[in-house]
């Protein structure tokens, strides 16, 4: 997890002069620019795939290749070249099952991005929580913390989680049923969660600590703000970027874990489009047909990618001094 | 923030260059075995004439050089009473022998005598068979094999340890129905003499049965007939390296790494119709990846070009490879696996309604399921229980469905049934492979108005719990195989409805069958024992219990330079003892 250990700036009260807004700065950035406007298209993507699948024509469930004669080989690879791409299915069809490789991708976007931004927003506001509080607290409640943090960062996350599947399938489902999908993401989600919120609360506390015996700290201390006050309007509004960056940074790092655990078979399972799934299947037909690991790997390195640079731009844009 | 563009557009084009792909093309379905509607086992049983030795010569073939098999598992067991399987039979000719044997001529079996004069004289109605060991058969120190020595071995079935051998030698000698039963009466060896088998002299062999048994020839061709010398028998050791009897001895085996066979000097070719003994040497190396074997025998390099495998089939990351490169499938040796079939099984306790079975029977989209595994080298769709490698088949279709499911016939079948189930629970195997079939399934079953559920199991543990008496699945698949070519232990066992899940996993009870089999157990003819089996099979169908899928096909490579390779009849695998070193 990308941790970032830099302390925000410390200089609230006096704003550098007619220094641009960040979001401003992070526009002229050409690097930033670009990632968000890719980020974006992610997500518009995401939010229209119902409707861009019904433009095309096509659904990410149905089993084209099999149903119509002629599209796979009786072997299941796609008959025309490149991965059977033509006219009717843009990014060809995938071995085996022959669903089309478009939609399945479109939905694959929701899927890691439904998991990704909801693990985002809990560790971020758990670790927000717990980070700060605990470092304005100090004494006993740092201790307990930093015992507690030990703990969960010493557990294996992979193995927990591979170790944990079967489980939650055999004690929580109904042997008459599948697992519903909702249980799918709540699972993948709680786990991300449970162990995501450290890192951030560890740089908040070493932030805050230094935070609470700064001057303006103390002086609304002195004139007698309480333990609330000075939490949320003295340093809340100084992590605000540390929080930002975290945020942004810890989306990919989500997406990618997600894709990781459902190519280990442990992530989303069929028929859920999933692009950890499809590199996974990928892999398994290389030889015969490289093409269908090309979307998937390439969608997830485009979206990673512009998912961390469009992280370092925020970082860059909300802390003027760095790196220039 | 400044950067030295890593352009994107560059990575992504250089992926998608190496990405481009030649399709499948339209060319004509591949090899696998073509469609036989015949047996490969020559139903009469070899006489004295056809079992005497020499073997019929391979064409072409040329003595010397070391042949390579690689695998990446080694053999469960090699003692002789403990081997249970295809692939480890199929091996084990090369240095065992028993009293029967399967010889090969142009891919179709015929039962003769090996160590036996005949496939054995039968008198009683079946109730004693009678063998004469062939003069000159002798162990690798040169001593000659007794009938003392196959009694011990036939004795030892019995012994504590030998459960994971055959049942059948216990079960029938004590008449008992179940193994354990068999074992209080007598329990090994060390329990003394086994009055049942009478060794009068040397060479003669007299078997009595309390019930009339007519499978005693194909048995008698089993790993668990072959002799074992009482004072070369080291117990446990024994596993590691049996005492031979064949064309060849092991010299040196690491468990789990590498094993040396070199010829044996006192087998002699004309005591033996079966084997030959055309290569110097076996060297077997265990523990290496299948695709990695696979390729090294592909390209030839590191003795890749004198090897085979044991029982590692074609990746199928080169199936590709294997259909467009015309030298690669030159190498495939494809034939069916054996007697194996692999059937849709249905809970019968869950599913009784015999239109929802026969719905499911006509909606089962098993083209399409056989597609997403890779085609039709995999295996020929099935129509019957039996599988065609079985003495006497003939193929039939009761009630002929369309490969890729009938929705419309299906629907009809259903509006029929009493009450339609809601959904159906298909347990499958965790993997990759099955994961798509589940797909397959519920996409295909759907359109016959049939909701299945799928349920992923761990592949460790699917056995058990598909087979368990509570087991909560409605359908699931499943591969097996009779013991031998002959429909006995097919009806009788995994059909009677006083069987256990764990034979009947189908759960089929039917009083009339059941009463069948009894009767049918008392022929002590294994020709008209098996007429009666293939009639009570059809009733059987008739209910619909499961749902033939395949008659699994097996795809091995041989090396360039490797000669008479082919894929054994009755056990399934690329046959060893047959092989030769064309320079």
């Amino acid at each position: 997890m990308a941790v970032v250990e830099t302390a925000a700036g410390p200089a609230p009260a006096v704003p550098a002069p007619a220094a641009p807004r960040p979001l401003g700065r992070l526009l002229r950035d050409r690097v930033g620019a670009a990632a968000l406007a890719v980020v974006l298209l992610f997500l518009l993507l995401a939010l229209a795939a119902p409707l861009i699948a019904a433009l095309y024509g096509k659904n990410p469930a149905e089993h084209y290749g099999q149903n119509t004669p002629g599209l796979l080989s009786d072997g299941g690879l796609p008959v025309l070249p490149n991965g059977g791409i033509s006219g009717d299915f843009w990014f060809g069809l995938e071995p085996g099952l022959g669903r089309d490789v478009l939609t399945q991708l479109l939905y694959g976007i929701r899927t890691s991005l439904l998991i990704a931004f909801a693990s985002a927003a809990v560790t971020t506001t758990l670790g927000v929580l717990a980070g700060v509080a605990v470092g304005y607290l100090g004494g006993i409640t740092d201790r307990l913390f930093g015992f507690l943090a030990n703990v969960l960062l010493a557990f294996p996350t992979l193995l927990l989680l591979l170790a944990l599947s079967p489980v939650v399938q055999s004690r929580l489902v109904d042997p008459g049923a599948a697992e519903p999908e909702w249980m799918q993401f709540l699972v993948l989600i709680l786990v991300f969660s449970a162990f995501g919120w450290i890192p951030l609360a560890l740089s908040l506390r070493a932030t805050v600590r230094s935070l609470r015996e700064r001057d303006f700290v103390q002086s609304a201390r002195a004139q007698g703000a309480g333990r609330f006050h000075v939490v949320v309007h003295e340093l809340l509004p100084n992590v605000r970027s540390q929080l930002l960056v975290h945020a942004t940074m810890a989306v990919p790092t989500f997406v990618a874990s997600e894709a990781v655990l459902s190519f280990l078979g442990v992530g989303i399972t069929e028929p859920i489009p999933d692009w950890g799934r499809m590199i996974s299947r990928g892999s398994e037909v290389f030889q015969a047909d490289p093409t269908y690991m090309v979307f998937p790997g390439v969608a997830l390195l485009l979206f990673v990618l512009a998912f961390n640079l469009l992280g370092d731009a925020v970082r860059d844009a909300l802390d003027p001094r760095a790196g220039r | 923030m400044r950067w030295t563009k890593p352009s994107l557009a560059v990575v992504a084009t250089a992926l998608l260059a190496s990405a481009c792909s030649a399709g499948a093309g339209t060319g004509p379905a591949t090899a696998g075995a073509s469609a036989k509607d015949t047996s490969p086992l020559t139903a009469a049983l070899g006489g004295e004439k056809e079992s005497a030795g020499p073997a019929p010569a391979v064409p072409g073939a040329r003595s010397g050089g070391t042949v390579n098999v690689y695998n990446s598992v080694e053999f469960r067991h090699l003692d002789p009473q403990k081997v249970y399987a295809g692939a480890a039979y199929n091996a084990s000719l090369l240095w065992g022998r028993q009293l029967t044997q399967y010889q090969v001529v142009d891919g179709k079996a015929k039962l003769v005598g090996d160590l036996a004069t005949d496939t054995g004289t039968s008198g009683d109605g079946g109730r004693t068979w009678t063998y004469r060991l062939k003069d000159g058969v002798a162990w690798e120190d040169g001593k000659p094999i007794t009938a003392q020595d196959v009694k011990y071995g036939i004795e030892r079935t019995f012994g504590k340890g030998y459960e994971v051998g055959p049942p059948y030698w216990p079960q029938w000698l004590t008449g008992e129905a179940s193994y354990e039963a068999a074992r209080t009466k007598y329990a090994g060896p060390q329990d003394g003499d086994l009055a049942a088998i009478e060794t009068p002299d040397e060479r003669t062999l007299v078997f009595h049965f309390p019930q009339p048994q007519a499978d005693v020839p194909y048995m008698a061709a089993q790993s668990s007939s072959s002799p074992v010398r009482r004072d070369k028998d080291t117990g446990t050791d024994y596993d590691r390296q049996p005492f031979a009897t064949g064309p060849y001895r092991i010299v040196e085996h690491v468990q789990n790494t590498r094993m040396v066979l070199e010829r044996n000097p006192y087998w002699k070719a004309e005591t033996d119709p079966i084997r030959s003994q055309y290569p110097d040497k076996f060297v077997f190396t265990y523990g290496k990846e299948a695709l990695n074997s696979n390729q090294e025998i592909l390209s030839g390099r590191d003795g890749g070009a004198n090897a085979t495998t044991a029982s590692d089939v074609l990746s199928p990351e080169l199936y590709q490879t294997a259909d467009t490169d015309p030298k690669a499938k030159d190498l495939v040796v494809s034939g069916r696996q054996g007697a194996f079939v692999t059937q849709l099984v249905i809970n019968n306790e869950r599913v009784p309604d015999v239109e929802v079975r026969k719905a499911l029977h006509l909606g089962y989209p098993r083209q399409q399921a056989r597609q997403v595994q890779g085609g039709s080298r995999i295996g020929e769709l099935a129509t019957t229980l039996s599988s065609p490698a079985l003495i006497d088949w003939e193929k039939y279709d009761l009630y002929p469905a369309r490969p890729e499911g009938d929705p419309e016939a299906a629907k009809a079948a259903l509006a029929k049934a009493k009450q339609a189930p809601a959904s159906l629970t298909y347990g499958y195997k965790n993997t990759p492979d099955g994961q798509r079939v589940a797909q397959v399934l519920v996409d295909g079953f759907a359109k016959s108005g049939i909701t299945i559920v799928p349920k992923p199991i761990d592949p460790k543990a699917f056995l058990d719990e598909v087979h368990r008496a509570d087991s909560p699945y409605d359908l699931f698949e499943e591969t097996s195989s009779v013991d031998w070519p002959t429909p006995s232990t097919l009806i009788p066992f995994s059909f009677d409805g006083r069987a256990g899940s764990d034979l009947n996993s189908a759960r089929y009870r039917n009083p009339e069958v059941d009463k069948e089999i009894d009767r049918i157990n008392q022929i002590g003819e294994p020709r008209a024992k098996a007429k009666e089996l293939y009639a009570l099979e059809k009733t059987v169908m008739k209910d619909v219990p499961v749902l033939p899928f395949a008659y699994p096909t097996v795809n091995q490579l041989r090396g360039s330079n490797v000669g008479g390779a082919f894929v054994h009849p009755i056990y399934g695998t690329v046959s060893l003892a047959w092989l030769y070193l064309k320079s």
